[in-house]
């Protein structure tokens, strides 16, 4: 029981902090989120004392307590702190958000550290519901504003179309092997010495089809450009890091662990959507004006990348190919998250949408468009950034694979890629018109987080080694 | 650990700390910024002569090499080391980088330009040591970064479309270079059971390879690293980035673009694509040859048709390095070693043209050629030095063009007379057009009152240029020192071009 503590106390915290907010004075938010803060750093020391303990599976395996889970806590937990401190300064603004704020955080937090330690479909079925939930309401935290309103109705009204279809499959996969839990369904998988029925291929296949919207995979991927371009930015880049993680914790337990033996059947289908994904985000974002717009096709396009990885598992490169997920996983969080918290930063007094926005950034405010400059860098797959480890980490998985190919589309889709990303570099210093940005010092807490994003990418994409020994120890324990 | 090992660490650790001192330099030493910089360059220069008192000339192998290992799981290493090809490329770069830092400094932006060059110097020199091919990719990719903001924030008018097409460019080569070098990897793995991507281990790779067959994968790995180094050369039909890169940079940009940055490809032959791949190299070698001779004479036809002095020089570049391409692909002892003598001798003459294309246009404006005339009366130490320049560019004897020239011809001429013959023109075409340009710029009467008033070069320009006119001509007189270091290196490639296995040298062994 001690092993699912983190998660424990993230769920007490989020209902604490409900309950006080309720009883609280209007407009103290500071106590309710150092107890958010509080609770995030306790369930982040359990975390890790748990890191050396065996794997293990609870209530009827149900959840499973392993490294490769604990890894996932951490970058939720990670990127949930970060989105704390980031939202901090959002409350003395002139639309603060609203206390409710911390519970529906932490509550997204406890739905995808569930979702990554999930062993059976029904838990994840609901903690992936707890996770949407909270995030449908978060995106539409401005209720002033019209475009978030709009995104949450969005998100909710696509998000419940593919839960439907999620739970169908679910249902499909039960009525094929009568059960829901990923251990029996791999042991079904390994014994049935029969053809398949057809009844479990369609219910693979809707799940698949979930999966493929919650990360934000074409053809599933119409709701990311409006739902990130409405969302709160700090919510965006909340979404489009922890969020997709989780998706793809998902992927990894039930697609690669799972459904090993019967992987091949879905190749050509996989493979048809990650190159799918790749080019139409890569395609659409060089065309966007509005940077936010730009990164959230840029989103769809990395959640290509990662895809590349999941295709070319088998049995040679199995273990290879996971760690290639997770690792870009962590790169690809920290370089996005970076990024909207630079335009979250950015757009304190004057609302900043497009690329003329951002002229001369990068000399009348150094240090973010610096910083800025960095996460782009490590978008595109320049060397000595997290996102060049990551790329060279996928590709390596898709050539030992033997998917040439594939990896070539994605070398050439990166080539696609840093046109649009060294387009904004142009608009930060290169511009000779006077831009409309002032002169402005940010946050202190945005500053912080920024920084601790843009040295982390610099330092993880140097000095790899000590994150790559931790992730191969987290994909050893999938087993 | 001793002194030797980590000098090329140094090497490449002493411009990268520059720029970090640069950077965070507070406001008030803003005015002292560029002698800084120029402190830094020029302590690097002189710590890269010392290269030459530990580099034994007499033997082949890697010296003063340095390894340590970087990311296990994939067998990569920070792995350096030089030999006679990689010796003087790094010196060239040492001794350019502080030459610019004191011509070129900028006034809008100063602390950014300083930045740029120290951290680009980081990334040349790296590229020329590493013998990590994951290493070298990183540093190969690194100096596009620097770069992007040179030519991108203090370059002419079109300075981003011209930034965005070198960096695409570059970057569209490289990413297959990046295949290239996994895929290397793999196929060691495969072939000895563990990961490596260290060079020397490659070179005793044995690549699949069937005679006369084109979809090898020796073939196609040889074709990735190519496309990577023959953009960067640049070689027709590849070379379009190059005027546009050139023209728009600002002059310290186009400095290093032409002295070092061109270089990388040619060096990237010799490094890799002939040892590594040495079978495909062969079967290429035909296709090379033509796309160099094309390069060749094209490249000094556009350069005769200019109308414009950078553009003019830009063009005489792709000419030029078509000749060394083919001194390279010759694989005979001369033209190798002229080929990589000649790589010297471009970097010194062009980018001493560059530079003076730069004080010209500081004090008038404009390129044009038609603009100037009579110069001589006016200008004279100018036009002096643009004299010895030019010389220097059309292989004047004497210089060190000529030698550059002679070996590669020469070289060429031992297996294929009638390319050296076809190649020689480029020598007539480039007197031609360089020739007409002196006549232009600085000789006839002045026709324009702007030149009259036309003050000449300062004592700060005439100490940048005089370092490089004297090894012009040291260079052209007495070659001996420059090409006896190389020697034993390049016999050693064109001996064993089929079974390349290099060593790392010991002392006293």
């Amino acid at each position: 029981m001690i092993c699912i503590s983190p998660i424990l106390v993230i769920i007490f915290t989020s209902i604490f902090v409900l309950l006080l907010d309720a009883f609280l004075p209007n407009g103290d938010k500071k106590l309710l989120a150092i107890i958010t803060g509080l609770g995030l750093v306790i369930a982040g020391a359990t975390s890790y004392l748990l890191w050396e303990a065996q794997p293990q599976s609870l209530f009827h395996q149900a959840l499973r307590i392993d490294q490769f889970s604990i890894f996932f806590n951490f970058i939720f937990l990670f990127l949930t702190g970060f989105t704390l401190v980031s939202a901090l300064p959002k409350f003395d603004s002139q639309h603060p958000f609203p206390g409710e704020f911390f519970f529906f955080l932490l509550a997204a937090c406890s739905g995808m550290m569930l979702m990554a330690s999930s062993s059976d479909l029904i838990t994840f079925f609901m903690s992936l519901e707890i996770m949407s939930l909270t995030l449908y309401v978060l995106t539409g935290l401005y209720k002033q504003r019209i475009q978030s309103i709009e995104a949450s109705l969005k998100y909710f009204l696509l998000g419940a179309f593919s839960t439907g279809f999620l739970l169908l499959g679910i249902v499909f996969i039960y009525a094929a092997t009568h059960t829901t839990s990923f251990a029996a369904i791999g042991h079904y998988l390994i014994t049935s010495e029969h053809v398949l029925p057809p009844i479990f291929m369609l219910g693979v296949g809707l799940l698949l089809t979930g999966f493929a919207f919650k990360v934000g995979a074409v053809p599933f991927h119409m709701w990311v450009p409006d739902v990130y371009e409405g969302a709160p930015t700090v919510i965006t880049g909340y979404m489009a890091t922890a969020v997709k993680a989780a998706g793809f914790a998902v992927l990894i337990r039930f697609f690669l662990v799972t459904l090993l033996p019967i992987l091949n059947s879905f190749s050509t289908v996989m493979i048809t959507i990650t190159i799918l994904t790749m080019t139409v985000g890569n395609l659409a974002a060089l065309i966007q004006n509005n940077i936010k717009r730009m990164l959230a096709y840029s989103s769809i396009a990395h959640a290509g990348y990662i895809l590349i990885a999941i295709c070319s598992a088998n049995s040679q490169s199995f273990n290879l190919s996971i760690g290639a997920v997770v690792f870009y996983l962590v790169a690809y969080g920290m370089m996005t998250f970076g990024a909207f918290i630079v335009l979250s930063a950015v757009s304190t007094h004057k609302h900043i949408h497009t690329l003329k926005d951002v002229i001369g950034l990068g000399f009348k405010n150094p240090w973010l468009g610096a910083s800025f400059s960095v996460f782009l860098l490590s978008l595109t797959g320049i060397p000595l950034t997290a996102g060049f480890i990551g790329k060279f980490y996928i590709f390596s998985t898709a050539l030992k694979a033997g998917f040439y190919g594939l990896a070539l589309m994605g070398i050439l889709n990166s080539l696609l890629a840093a046109y649009y990303y060294l387009r904004v570099i142009v608009y930060l210093y290169m511009k000779d018109e006077e831009g409309v940005l002032e002169k402005q010092t940010p946050e202190f807490a945005w500053h912080v987080v920024i920084g601790i994003m843009a040295f982390a990418t610099l330092y993880f994409g140097i000095f790899p080694t000590p994150i790559l020994n931790f992730i191969e120890k987290a994909v050893l324990a999938l087993f | 650990m001793n002194f030797e090992n980590t000098l090329l660490t140094l090497l490449i650790l002493i411009p990268f700390i520059g720029t970090l001192k640069i950077l965070f330099m507070p406001k008030t030493y803003e005015k002292y910024l560029m002698w800084i910089a120029f402190g830094f360059s020029v302590f690097e220069f002189l710590l890269s002569l010392t290269l030459l008192c530990y580099f034994d000339s007499t033997s082949h192998l890697l010296q003063l090499v340095q390894k340590v290992s970087w990311i296990s799981t994939f067998g990569i290493s920070y792995f350096v080391g030089i030999d006679g090809i990689s010796l003087w490329l790094v010196l060239l770069t040492t001794f350019l980088t502080p030459l610019v830092i004191v011509a070129t400094t900028p006034q809008k932006h100063t602390r950014m330009y300083l930045a740029s060059f120290l951290f680009l110097e980081t990334a040349m020199i790296g590229t020329f040591v590493a013998l990590d091919l994951f290493l070298f990719y990183v540093f190969w990719e690194m100096m596009l970064v620097p770069m992007y903001f040179i030519i991108g924030i203090w370059g002419g008018t079109r300075r981003i479309y011209a930034t965005l097409k070198f960096v695409l460019f570059t970057l569209a080569g490289g990413v297959l270079m990046l295949l290239g070098i996994i895929f290397l990897v793999y196929l060691y793995h495969d072939q000895f059971g563990v990961f490596s991507a260290s060079l020397l281990d490659m070179y005793s790779l044995q690549i699949p390879s069937e005679y006369g067959q084109l979809l090898t994968p020796q073939n196609l790995l040889f074709l990735a690293f190519t496309l990577a180094f023959i953009i960067k050369v640049p070689m027709f039909p590849f070379h379009t980035w190059l005027p546009d890169a050139h023209v728009e940079a600002p002059t310290g940009g186009s400095v290093i673009l032409a002295g070092v940055l061109l270089k990388m490809g040619t060096y990237g032959y010799l490094r890799f694509a002939l040892p590594l791949f040495p079978q495909a190299a062969t079967y290429f070698t035909p296709i090379l040859f033509t796309l160099a001779l094309i390069g060749i004479i094209y490249g000094a036809l556009l350069a005769l048709a200019q109308l414009d002095l950078k553009k003019l020089v830009a063009y005489s570049s792709i000419s030029h390095m078509g000749l060394i391409m083919l001194g390279i692909f010759a694989l005979t002892p001369n033209g190798v070693s002229g080929g990589i003598f000649q790589m010297l001798s471009h970097g010194l003459a062009t980018g001493a043209l560059f530079l003076m294309v730069g004080m010209i246009y500081e004090r008038r404006h404009t390129r044009e050629l038609d603009q100037f005339g009579g110069l001589a009366q006016t200008m004279p130490i100018f036009s002096s030095f643009l004299v010895l320049f030019t010389l220097s560019s059309i292989a004047f004897p004497s210089t060190n063009g000529f030698v550059g020239e002679f070996l590669i011809l020469l070289g060429v001429f031992q297996n294929n007379p009638w390319i050296s013959a076809l190649a020689a023109t480029s020598v007539v075409l480039g007197a031609y057009y360089m020739l007409s340009m002196i006549q232009k710029v600085i000789f006839g009467s002045i026709r324009y009152a702007e030149n009259k008033s036309l003050k000449d070069l300062s004592i700060k320009e005439i100490s940048v240029l005089v370092p490089i006119v004297i090894l012009i001509f040291w260079m052209g007189l007495y070659p001996k020192p420059f090409l006896s270091r190389m020697e034993k290196s390049v016999d050693y490639l064109i001996t064993h071009a089929q079974n390349y296995d290099l060593g790392v040298y010991e002392k006293n062994k």
